[in-house]
């Protein structure tokens, strides 16, 4: 056994060196997102009834001078917004990164926790906050060691020699995203008494909810279609005007339970191997394409959409400039034109089957998912991108998933060889 | 510029990066499952628990019973209506050292039923949203049976919007 762990563990490579173009792409893509949580007006919070984290801490913020609910004052939101410009500009450019993600994560945390303080607590920019965060004690850390080693007249330790920082970043970014799926997971099992996934099925009841919180944030008619509800004997008919169309897939999860359970189920393991993320870009790409596709699944599911959670998986997890850097300096093998060729022509009818205007909700939905990781990036880029440029993030948001559905082909093709390498042996040799 | 660098010979235990890497992450995980609701933290607790029992939401509607639009109407979504009251609820088992919401007397669950709707006309009111004259607060639950789903709707505030909004 412990020959098999040491074994294991040999196998597990080291930490993979980030080049810079690469890392300039997700300065480029998370400044982009960042931009547009700050972009909005002001928050319409004038008070915090119900204070969390940081806002709890009141009687520190009044010794201070401040008070976190200014963050609706339009004055301060506008002067927030300027330095946050500023720190993008600088972040982008990888200037003084030491200062300006802390000022990023700070402000982020802070204008959340005022969003969160209000009593119905969002799930959106955990995430965002947490992947900062570990920026932060990376850049905080390596600054540290080099500044001991200066004091001291020594060489900085080799991790914390500045062609370090790009990896550091990256895996602990990649940590921070993969850390919040097994938290849900622990606590999806201690308030389910262990009996989550034997329930999942009734997960079916939460779709027909959330298409009607849906309905009821903006009375659009396009989220009534489905099959009718049943009728119950006590069914008071003054209510029949509330008495809406159940969605379809909500009225087929329920009719078949065991498929229920086991899609419910995947969605569940893929949450509990997030962590294995950090392992190698590999276990990075097939996660984060798994919770791409998860995710997406879950906005045409249950209209319920955590579109941060989509576009860091797509920074960081599925990273197509790290493939394009890796192919190009033949660090691993290129793949065929053919394979090329085969993925460009995959995502075109992804996204001809996606534009076609005459088909049911339903059909629109699924077939949004195939087009998922391109709408990510697409999304990411929206509010740095002018409305005229628009066919560019839509260009952008092809080239991406072709490479990405490149990668897949190509790791799926070596599987393929690994295993027939190994399973089919010459018949001389049998 | 360079592209990728090349991978370095592994150094000697390099597994600690990923030791490390994974103590990080078990130190956020810890945290979020102490702290819980407390921002940036989270134990992510939607959607644990899914069984058979009746599901609720809330929506708002004129006097007549008109369902209005809650974003358009309030800036927030519908969901915060129920996680509003949830945690007005959860607020008063702890200060009242209740065993959980169902021991809430029904007075103080109307009580919480107003002061949360109150909340969103005072917010609507600060958006400059034009109001009706009364909003009501509606709960719908979805049932779960053999042939389907159904529904009923219990009506469980209403306030008026002439006067301010009581806090």
């Amino acid at each position: 056994m412990t020959a098999l762990l040491r074994g294991l563990l040999n196998r597990i490579p080291p930490v993979r060196l980030v080049g810079s173009t690469e890392a300039l792409v997700q300065r480029v893509l998370l400044a982009a997102i960042l931009w547009g949580v700050f972009y909005g007006p002001p928050l319409p919070y004038p008070d915090l009834p119900e204070p969390v984290g940081l806002a709890r801490w009141s009687s520190l913020w009044q010794s201070l001078g401040w008070d976190l609910s200014r963050f609706s004052d339009p004055q301060v939101w506008a002067t927030t917004r300027t330095v946050v410009s500023i720190c993008l500009v600088s972040y982008v450019a990888g200037l003084g990164l030491p200062i300006t993600v802390p000022i990023l994560a700070l402000l982020h945390i802070g204008v959340r926790t005022v969003v969160n303080s209000q009593g119905a607590p969002h799930h959106g920019h955990q995430i965002l906050s947490l992947v900062l965060i570990a920026q932060w004690l990376v850049l905080w850390s390596c600054a540290a060691a080099r500044l001991i080693a200066r004091l001291r007249s020594a060489s900085p330790p080799p991790w914390a020699q500045p062609i370090r920082v790009h990896s550091w970043i990256w895996l602990y970014s990649i940590a921070a995203a993969a850390v919040t799926y097994p938290i849900s997971v622990v606590t999806k099992l201690e308030v389910s008494r262990g009996k989550w996934l034997e329930n999942s099925h009734y997960v079916a009841a939460q779709i027909v909810k959330t298409n009607r919180q849906g309905y009821y944030n903006s009375l659009d008619p396009s989220l009534l279609n489905g099959v009718p509800l049943a009728r119950s004997a006590s069914d008071n008919p003054a209510h029949d005007r509330y008495r809406y169309p159940v969605p379809v897939q909500a009225a087929w999860l329920k009719d078949h339970r065991s498929l229920a359970r086991t899609l419910f189920g995947i969605g569940f393991l893929l949450e509990a191997l997030a962590g294995l993320a950090i392992l190698n870009r590999w276990f990075a790409f097939w996660i984060g394409l798994g919770f791409v596709i998860l995710h997406s699944s879950i906005g045409w599911l249950m209209a319920l959409y955590f579109p941060l959670n989509e576009w860091l998986m797509a920074i960081y997890f599925l990273n197509a400039a790290s493939w394009i850097a890796a192919f190009r300096s033949r660090e691993l093998p290129r793949p065929s034109t053919a394979t090329w060729i085969a993925a460009a022509t995959l995502t075109a009818a992804a996204f001809a089957a996606h534009g076609l205007p005459a088909l049911s909700p339903t059909a629109t939905g699924m077939l949004r998912v195939t087009v998922a990781p391109a709408s990510c990036l697409s999304a990411i880029l929206s509010p740095v991108t002018p409305a005229s440029l628009e066919p560019l993030n839509l260009a952008l948001g092809f080239v991406f998933q072709t490479i990405i559905t490149t990668v897949a082909f190509s790791s799926l093709m070596a599987a393929w060889r690994h295993l027939s390498l190994r399973f089919h042996r010459p018949i001389s040799q049998a | 510029m360079p592209l990728a660098s090349p991978t370095p010979p592994a150094p000697g235990g390099h597994l600690t990066a990923y030791l490390l890497a994974a103590g990080f992450m078990a130190l956020i995980a810890a945290l979020s499952l102490t702290i819980r609701e407390n921002y940036p933290f989270s134990h992510f607790p939607m959607y644990g628990n899914p069984n058979s029992r009746p599901v609720d939401y809330y929506f708002l509607t004129d006097g007549t019973g008109q369902p209005l639009p809650v974003a358009a109407l309030t800036g927030e979504t519908a969901p915060r209506i129920k996680k509003r009251m949830l945690t007005q609820e959860f607020k008063f088992v702890k200060d009242h050292h209740l065993k959980d919401r169902t021991a809430i007397p029904p007075e103080n669950i109307a009580a919480i039923r107003s002061r949360v709707l109150s909340s969103f006309v005072t917010q609507a009111r600060s958006r400059g949203t034009p109001l009706p004259a009364e909003i009501q607060l509606w709960k719908g639950l979805i049932h779960q049976h053999d042939q389907g789903y159904s529904e009923s709707f219990e009506q469980e505030a209403a306030v008026s919007t002439a006067a301010p909004a009581t806090p």
